[in-house]
């Protein structure tokens, strides 16, 4: 139980920091992401023996972020643990005014677009991967990547990359 | 003119999660592990582990039509093991019934525009039972809300770092994040309970927490905004649909703990 305990508590040093990220895309909000990572690593830890014994438990994980992000109803106050009183937390934001102008954007989102585009262009995968890991057709995905990047470039600023959606 | 994932790049890079951010995941691991052995053992009855939280899920009630993306994120734990189980008490009144005991003791002019029947089970939705959460409508416009029923805790209480709950006595006190905290006090003058204002992110949240009979508690949340959590969604109203006199008064009108259990 011990090493087993050891592994995943090194899985999650070595990846929470990523996970906090794809969480924050999804979300649009750091509380509501650690909320979200939270959930997902705890899940992760409950099912640790079958999550080691995947093909890749990284991306493994990382599906169970964006489906509890897609599916669950979190309560309000008292379901996640606190980490930290807030005067504890550790603020290291050089320029948050551009992360928040890509929150902004990326909240304007449908949910499932915005699990669309992190999927295609934050965790880089296929869109017949991305059509599976969320349960649409291909040309679901494709349509909504197209969607969510013509949105998201009115707001930020960015060109749709053309050949892959 | 940068690509996208460059932008998220440049954007993410010095985010970092709080200080002790893994010991949390590390303790509701431990809990929901718990919580899952408890089901196994119950022969399909879920019964959420002592004072971890207040919900109580019947397995199988979901409609199986759920599509499966890809993931599985609920694993029954194949070896079951002895666990706290709260007993029966005012503290499982289904959610259904916690609807109608909400909408018959809401002031005048306040009224339940949503609200969620449903837990998280180990395959899509589930009944609940001791939460409840939805969206008020008031004059001053929609805000979420949820009550919760706490179940008693353990005597001793399982420390924190052992996966236990925060203590309801520690629950009574007020925090220093809070934007502001006042104490309950029953007709002898002994506190039991606490109603905070909590500001997060532009949204405002009146948040109650109450001491009630047999060892019980109750939790009442009300919000200035229709997301899950403060801060979640800009606020959607001028102010939350209840005044914390309000949600003081709601939670100690005796409606909510006369429930009784079937045997």
């Amino acid at each position: 139980m011990r090493d087993t305990e050891a592994e995943f508590a090194a899985f999650m040093a070595a990846r929470s920091a990523q996970l906090y990220r794809s969480a924050y895309l999804l979300t649009t909000s750091t509380s509501a992401a650690e909320d979200l990572v939270q959930t997902a690593l705890a899940k992760a830890y409950a099912s640790w023996s079958r999550v080691r014994k995947a093909d890749d438990p990284v991306a493994y994980v990382h599906g169970i972020v964006i489906k509890t992000f897609l599916s669950e109803r979190r309560r309000r106050s008292s379901a996640e643990l606190p980490v930290a009183e807030v005067a504890d937390r550790v603020v290291a934001d050089a320029d948050p005014t551009d992360r928040l102008a890509l929150a902004d954007a990326l909240a304007l989102l449908p949910r499932t677009d915005r699990a669309v585009v992190v999927l295609r262009f934050w965790e880089d995968r296929s869109v017949a991967q991305t059509a599976h890991d969320l349960g649409l057709s291909e040309a679901a995905v494709k349509n909504r990547s197209l969607r969510a990047l013509r949105a998201l470039r009115q707001h930020l600023d960015i060109p749709i990359p053309n050949g892959h959606l | 003119m940068t690509d996208l994932r460059e932008r998220f790049d440049r954007d993410l890079a010095d985010l970092q999660l709080p200080p002790g951010f893994e010991n949390s995941v590390l303790k509701r691991g431990r809990q929901l592990r718990r919580r899952r052995r408890a089901a196994a053992l119950g022969g399909g009855l879920a019964t959420v582990v002592l004072g971890t939280a207040v919900s109580v899920a019947v397995l199988g009630g979901g409609d199986g039509t759920s599509t499966d993306p890809g993931f599985a994120t609920d694993v029954p734990s194949t070896s079951p093991q002895l666990t706290d189980a709260p007993p029966p008490g005012w503290w499982g009144m289904p959610a259904r019934r916690m609807l109608s005991t909400l909408e018959a003791v809401l002031p005048a002019g306040v009224t339940v525009a949503e609200a969620d029947l449903t837990a998280d089970g180990e395959n899509g939705p589930v009944k609940a039972f001791g939460s409840l959460s939805g969206v008020l409508d008031a004059a001053t416009g929609p805000g979420a809300f949820q009550v919760l029923l706490y179940p008693p805790q353990p005597e001793p209480p399982t420390p924190p770092n052992q996966g236990g709950e925060t203590p309801f006595s520690d629950r009574l006190r007020c925090r220093a994040y809070m934007t502001s905290c006042e104490p309950v006090l029953d007709d002898a003058g002994t506190v039991v309970g606490r109603v905070a204002t909590d500001e997060q992110q532009g949204t405002t949240l009146y948040e109650l927490f109450l001491l009630g009979p047999d060892g019980g508690a109750l939790n009442l949340t009300v919000m200035d905004s229709s997301g899950e959590k403060p801060g979640y969604e800009p606020p959607s109203a001028a102010a939350p649909p209840l005044t914390t006199a309000q949600l003081v008064a709601l939670a100690q009108d005796p409606a909510w703990t006369s429930y009784e259990p079937k045997e």
